[in-house]
């Protein structure tokens, strides 16, 4: 194995391979930096060019765009308060509030260690610990999924917000978002009116661009008057690189983040937006003295730093069995066999140095994003606040519709859009928070679908979920973050109440 | 003038919301209703938590005026885009778009609003239609809609 690792590393530095990746990790950056296009579109566009390139050549442009283009989508969040990629949700919660402090190149310098960091963790991971994490991936069945989904929506009681009650609205406002679509049981319409672009369900990608881009034009319409509002200072341009005492503070969240982007990275299906939302709250759990949604840089380092470990570690039963772990890595299982080859225990047997290639290519692919990101990043910090922000609006809501017209080639898409725009814009005036909407929205199709498989394997018996050890395990940590924060509520309520008495 | 709190009108909301939509999961095979059901059943719990916990709070008078005008100005240009999109096609009603956007956000220098709006709905139709192939709408009378 050894051997093949370092025969890969004198391999990506050929120039061709070189210039292939560092092709790859550009496109990818700014791909992911617009909203509604993502690696996924950008990799399905590009792999039927692929086809007449040389297979080493092909197969780096698509790491790169995989490595680079979630991080990517982190620039716009924490800029513009739009996520350019459904994996940089959480990041606008800290990264735009670090942004309006005038922390922008802070904020950008975070997410780009944070990403590299991630990333590099989950491409060794991928080198060294394929065969074994992949094989711990398979026991997860419907029971562990259901449990899983389960485990990603406690997490709502204890994610930013002024109320833990309304987290627990938009929770189950969003499940019942969710239901909309044909059943997983039976493929009957629900809740679709007759509209036949309901029946795959509310199209995620419109909705989160309205959520964040339109939501975001709409509240500035009230704010400006007369006179330019500059919203982002300028920054210093030193500030883009971090010092050693917040690479010390961010170490610990780094390595946790990018742990359980790891672990659930190699759970197929389970998605990088759970290990976004489970980092962050894990994040917001450790560090109780510090007030998340206000611009802790803990806050962009989690979600940044556990989207980009995904990665890697997504391609690990790919590559190991032949099972996709995501949509984005089902698309390099087409590009694989597109140049002839099958993943799976005998890519490694036929192909060692396609396949090593592949692996050591996810590793300088984040090495090399760094730089291109901070370069990148630093470019828009520096010419974005000098545009006005009326223009900038007009110039988001081009590009939101676009972007929602362009997942499905619908202008039903931009009517989501439109639709979740003003949503997102009346529940900020109730003050609900939205990320709870975003994670129930994913997580309620895969919590009711193996709800159903698991009651169908234990023909009716809901205790499958308590005899097996892991899908046990991973209910009492749900209850465990769920009751939380109810817990340290009633003791603060608790507290004060004694301090009122004496 | 004193307000009730805004929290018992959402409250009102999310019952009706959850009557409603245990209601329409009824007409569904029973199969397919429970999760649906089941939700609902929490949101009306919620609900109610909500309002016991709002009316317990004092009636507030309202400190903030919302000047919501602008935003249901922007919405309205939006759905007047989603309807012209398909006759005009995109690089029309973009730019018309881009266009009443900035003017209704108070920005009055015209000549720069309709380069700006050129200038942005050419680099989109760029890279969305030559770049990444999304077949964006033509204008529809060459279509022939």
């Amino acid at each position: 194995m050894l051997n093949c690792i370092l025969m890969a590393f004198t391999q990506i530095f050929k120039l061709h391979c070189f210039l292939g990746l560092f092709f790859g990790v550009t496109v990818g950056l700014v791909v992911g930096a617009i909203p509604g296009i993502n690696d996924s579109i950008t990799m399905a566009v590009l792999i039927p060019v692929t086809f007449g390139m040389d297979p080493e050549i092909a197969l780096l442009i698509l790491v790169g765009i995989y490595c680079s283009a979630c991080y990517g989508g982190s620039i716009p969040a924490i800029l513009l308060k739009i996520p350019g990629t459904a994996s940089s949700v959480v990041t606008t919660i800290d990264g735009h509030a670090m942004a309006l402090k005038g922390e922008s190149g802070e904020a950008i310098g975070i997410s780009t260690y944070s990403s590299v960091f991630g990333g590099l963790t989950s491409s060794l991971v991928l080198m060294f610990f394929a065969p074994f994490l992949a094989n711990q991936a398979l026991r997860f069945g419907p029971p562990e999924n259901f449990c899983l989904a389960v485990l990603g929506m406690a997490t709502v009681a204890g994610m930013a917000g002024k109320s833990l009650l309304k987290n627990l609205i938009a929770g189950i406002l969003a499940l019942m978002i969710s239901t909309i679509g044909m059943s997983p049981q039976t493929g009957f319409p629900r809740f679709c009116f007759g509209n036949v672009y309901l029946f795959d369900g509310i199209p995620f990608v419109p909705a989160l661009i309205g959520f964040f881009g339109i939501t975001s034009v709409l509240e500035l319409s009230e704010t400006i008057i007369k006179d330019e509002v500059p919203s982002i200072r300028l920054p210093k341009v030193k500030s883009i690189f971090l010092n050693k005492k917040l690479i010390k503070r961010l170490l610990p969240t780094w390595l946790i983040s990018s742990g359980i982007g790891n672990i659930i990275g190699a759970i197929p299906g389970a998605g990088m937006v759970m290990a976004v939302f489970m980092a962050y709250s894990q994040a917001v759990s450790r560090n109780k003295d510090k007030k998340f949604g206000t611009g802790v840089p803990e806050g962009v380092a989690a979600p940044e730093a556990a989207n980009n470990a995904v990665v890697a570690s997504s391609m690990v039963p790919l590559l190991s069995l032949g099972i996709p772990g995501n949509s984005t890595s089902a698309l390099f299982l087409g590009a694989l066999m597109i140049q002839g080859l099958r993943p799976g225990p005998l890519l490694f047997k036929d192909h060692p140095d396609l396949a090593y290639l592949m692996i050591v290519g996810f590793f300088v692919a984040n090495i090399l994003m760094g730089p291109i990101g901070l370069a990148m990043g630093k470019f828009l910090v520096n010419i974005l606040p000098k545009i006005p922000r009326k223009v900038l609006s007009g110039i988001i809501v081009a590009i939101c519709a676009t972007g929602a017209f362009a997942m499905n080639n619908s202008i039903f898409g931009i009517s989501i859009m439109l639709i979740f725009g003003v949503l997102g814009y009346v529940l900020n005036k109730l003050e609900i928070p939205y990320s709870p909407i975003i994670l129930g929205m994913i997580l309620g199709p895969m919590m009711e679908r193996n709800l159903w498989q698991s009651l169908i394997l234990s023909q009716g018996s809901p205790l499958i979920f308590l005899e097996r050890p892991l899908s046990l395990s991973l209910l009492i940590l749900a209850l465990i973050l769920f009751f939380t924060p109810f817990f340290t509520l009633f003791k603060s309520k608790a507290k004060r109440e004694k301090n009122r008495n004496i | 003038m004193v307000y009730l709190n805004e929290n018992v009108y959402l409250s009102i909301t999310l019952i009706i919301l959850s009557i409603i939509v245990f209601i329409e999961s009824s007409k569904l095979p029973n199969i397919d209703a429970q999760f649906p059901r089941l939700i609902s059943i929490s949101l009306f719990i919620a609900g109610v938590i909500l309002m016991m916990s709002s009316l317990r709070m004092k009636a507030q008078e309202r400190k903030k005026k919302y000047n919501y005008w602008r935003a249901v100005t922007i919405v309205v240009g939006l759905i007047l885009y989603i309807l012209i999109l398909r006759w005009l096609g995109y690089l029309l009603s973009t730019g018309l778009l881009v266009t009443y956007v900035i003017s209704t956000l108070g920005y009055h220098k015209r000549k720069q609003i309709i380069i700006i709006a050129t200038v942005v709905t050419i680099v989109f139709y760029l890279i969305f239609k030559l770049v990444l192939n999304v077949p964006l709408p033509m204008m529809g009378i060459f279509v022939g809609e």
